[in-house]
Formats: structure tokens, C-alpha cells, sequence
């Protein structure tokens, strides 16, 4: 009777022993999954060279088809620049931009100034230049929701320059993200 | 001393019968970053869709894999990881930036992350930089402190999102980015 009792408590620890870890282990029911999907896009014009802008005045300068005003609404055939949503999954399109660097840089904002430019950007079915999307250093905005994959849209820019006082050559970058949609 | 060997074995019955071993995790472990470029089998598998051998059609493309993580009954003190893939399909090195970021618009039904959400998600490897062609997982780890617990109790029960984005140093004006999209349920 003493051996089985012994055997019986030796038993007990050696479960408990495996067990206790289980029944503290806080990760046992938490689940990560993620579907096989491929976020991928191209972008078919990947610069804007403008050239020399004015110095002395505000001044306006278009990327589009042909370097003019664009139309309102926005068109296909008058944007400058195709997105390709290379990847899986239907996707949005975001975009953001910084500011100008070199020399004294150029900050984006929503009004020209001093060293201050504003940039926007439009595409197919944007209705008028009231609703392209202003720029800001850093701050993503939606330009496109909702585009297949494979799909297609084109876009473009417009660039407002206020006054600077410095002349050495500018150089933005403009960022599109792509994210699903769900 | 008959019913104390009966209630032993009764006690055992009951803890047998309750426990069970931990599983085992389904995210991989957390390894060390490696020192060289390395293309390494990604947890996810190869094909998104029936038919359509994604990764070979963008061979020479960047990309980003996957899409979306999704987090279930979460809970504070709980450490969940996943790999996302990262792929240079240009013919010469590129180097990359992987960071942490708040949602442009989240899914329906889940909600902004708090500010210092940041602070509970950890990206193994930030500026990767990928040889021409290369394919390399990241690994990024997302666990609420333990000991803040009743801090964030308000967050029980709830879905939030955050993002993690992935961007290709900038070759030219115009670039591009990936947002791969982390939903979070809380238990």
C-alpha cells in the first residue's frame, strides 16, 4: 500500500511537472494567420523634371499629357503618369509626398509663400482642381480606392511656386502606397 | 487510507483530463538577424490563388507578402510574430525601410491604434538591404507588456489595426510603398 501511494504521488509531480507549464502558458490560445497575397504596383513615369521655375513670382507648371492645365473633370487621356496594381488583391491607392530639399528646402503647404510651394495631385474622374489632393510633408491621402488587380489609373501633378531665396536645384519625392482593401 | 489512494487517483483523473500540452506556436520562433542575405522558406505558402504562380510573375517586381495579418484573442502579456516577405526585383541592390504605421483607414469595425502602440510592436530588421532579385523575410513581433495589463483593460473585447510599411529608398521622384495591414481582436 505504501509502494502504490508512493508510485501515485510520484505520478502526480511528474504531471503536474508537464502540466503547470500549459496551464500557465498565456500565448496557448492566441492566433496569428495570414493569407497567401502579394502587394505589388508600378508606376509608369517615375520623374518630373520641371527645369528652371520663376524666382521672382508665383508660378504654376502641370504634369500631364501634354504639360497643360488639366481638365476638370479629369480624364484619362490628360494625365500624365498609369498605376499598375501588379498584385493579388483588390487595393487602394495612397500617396504622400516631403518636402524639397537642397539648398534651402521648400516646405509643402496648402498656400505659396517664401521657400513654400504647393503640390497636388489629381486623377481620372477627380472633378475639378478644388478636389486634388494638397500635400503635406508625410501625411498619406487616399488617390485611388479600390483598384483590381491588374487594374489600372492615371494621375498627375500641379505645382504652385511662391517666391525663394536660394537657387540651388530642388528635389521632391512623391510616395504611392498600396494597402488592400478590405 | 483506501480513500486517500481514491482521492489521489481521483485527483489525477482530474488533472489529466484537464491539462493539455501547450501548442505549438504557429508563428515561427524569433532567430537571430542574419549577418548575410539570405533567401529563407517564408511561413506562408508560395501561391495566393488556384493556378497563378505569384511569385514567379513578379520575379521582377517588388513585392510584399502578405497582405494582411490577422491576430485572434489576444490578450496582454501574449507575444505573436509573423514574417513578412520582402522582394527586390530590380537587377541591382536596393535597400528598403520597414516601419511601423498608423492606418490611412482602418477595416470596418476596428479602430485607430493608440499612440503608444508603436511601442508594442518589434520589426527584427528596419533598413534591410536586398541583393538584385532576392527574396527575405522580416520578421516583425507585436506583444503588449504583461504588467500593463489593467492600463489597457479598456482595450478587452475590442478590434484596432495598425500597419506595418515596407518602402523602397527612393530611386527616382515617384516611388512606392506596401502597407501590409495587422488587425488585432482582443480577447
Amino acid at each position: 500500500m505504501k509502494r502504490l501511494i508512493v508510485s501515485l504521488i510520484l505520478a502526480l509531480v511528474l504531471i503536474l511537472s508537464f502540466a503547470l507549464p500549459a496551464l500557465a502558458d498565456p500565448t496557448a490560445d492566441v492566433t496569428v494567420t495570414a493569407t497567401p497575397e502579394y502587394l505589388a504596383l508600378t508606376n509608369s513615369e517615375p520623374a518630373w523634371a520641371i527645369g528652371n521655375v520663376e524666382d521672382s513670382k508665383p508660378a504654376t507648371y502641370f504634369w500631364t499629357n501634354d504639360g497643360l492645365i488639366w481638365d476638370e473633370p479629369m480624364t484619362a487621356g490628360r494625365m500624365k503618369s498609369t498605376i499598375t496594381n501588379t498584385g493579388s488583391v483588390l487595393s487602394d491607392i495612397n500617396v504622400h509626398a516631403h518636402n524639397f530639399t537642397g539648398g534651402t528646402g521648400w516646405t509643402l503647404a496648402a498656400a505659396v509663400g517664401l521657400n513654400t510651394v504647393v503640390l497636388k495631385v489629381g486623377g481620372t474622374g477627380f472633378a475639378n482642381e478644388g478636389a486634388a489632393l494638397v500635400l503635406l510633408d508625410g501625411a498619406d491621402q487616399e488617390l485611388k480606392d479600390s483598384l483590381a488587380s491588374s487594374g489600372t489609373y492615371k494621375w498627375a501633378m500641379h505645382l504652385e511656386t511662391g517666391t525663394f531665396d536660394n537657387g540651388d536645384p530642388k528635389t521632391g519625392t512623391v510616395t504611392l502606397t498600396i494597402v488592400k482593401h478590405v | 487510507m483506501r480513500n486517500a489512494v481514491m482521492f489521489m487517483v481521483l485527483v489525477l483523473m482530474l488533472i489529466m483530463g484537464g491539462c493539455t500540452i501547450a501548442p505549438i506556436p504557429s508563428s515561427p520562433t524569433l532567430v537571430p538577424e542574419p549577418a548575410a542575405p539570405t533567401s529563407v522558406v517564408s511561413p506562408v505558402p508560395a501561391q495566393a490563388s488556384a493556378g497563378v504562380d505569384w511569385e514567379t510573375k513578379l520575379f521582377n517586381n517588388f513585392w510584399v507578402s502578405p497582405a494582411v495579418v490577422e491576430i485572434g484573442n489576444y490578450h496582454s502579456g501574449a507575444r505573436k510574430e509573423w514574417r513578412i516577405r520582402i522582394h527586390n526585383g530590380r537587377d541591382t541592390k536596393s535597400d528598403y525601410l520597414v516601419s511601423y504605421k498608423v492606418p490611412v483607414e482602418t477595416a470596418d469595425g476596428y479602430a485607430m491604434p493608440l499612440p503608444e502602440a508603436e511601442f508594442w510592436v518589434m520589426i527584427a530588421e528596419r533598413t534591410p538591404m536586398l541583393a538584385p532579385k532576392e527574396t527575405r523575410d522580416v520578421l516583425v513581433a507585436f506583444a503588449i507588456p504583461d504588467e500593463e495589463n489593467t492600463k489597457y483593460s479598456k482595450l478587452a473585447g475590442t478590434k484596432w489595426e495598425f500597419w506595418i510599411r515596407v518602402v523602397e529608398n527612393p530611386k527616382a521622384m515617384v516611388n512606392s510603398g506596401y502597407d501590409v495591414r495587422w488587425l488585432v481582436q482582443m480577447r
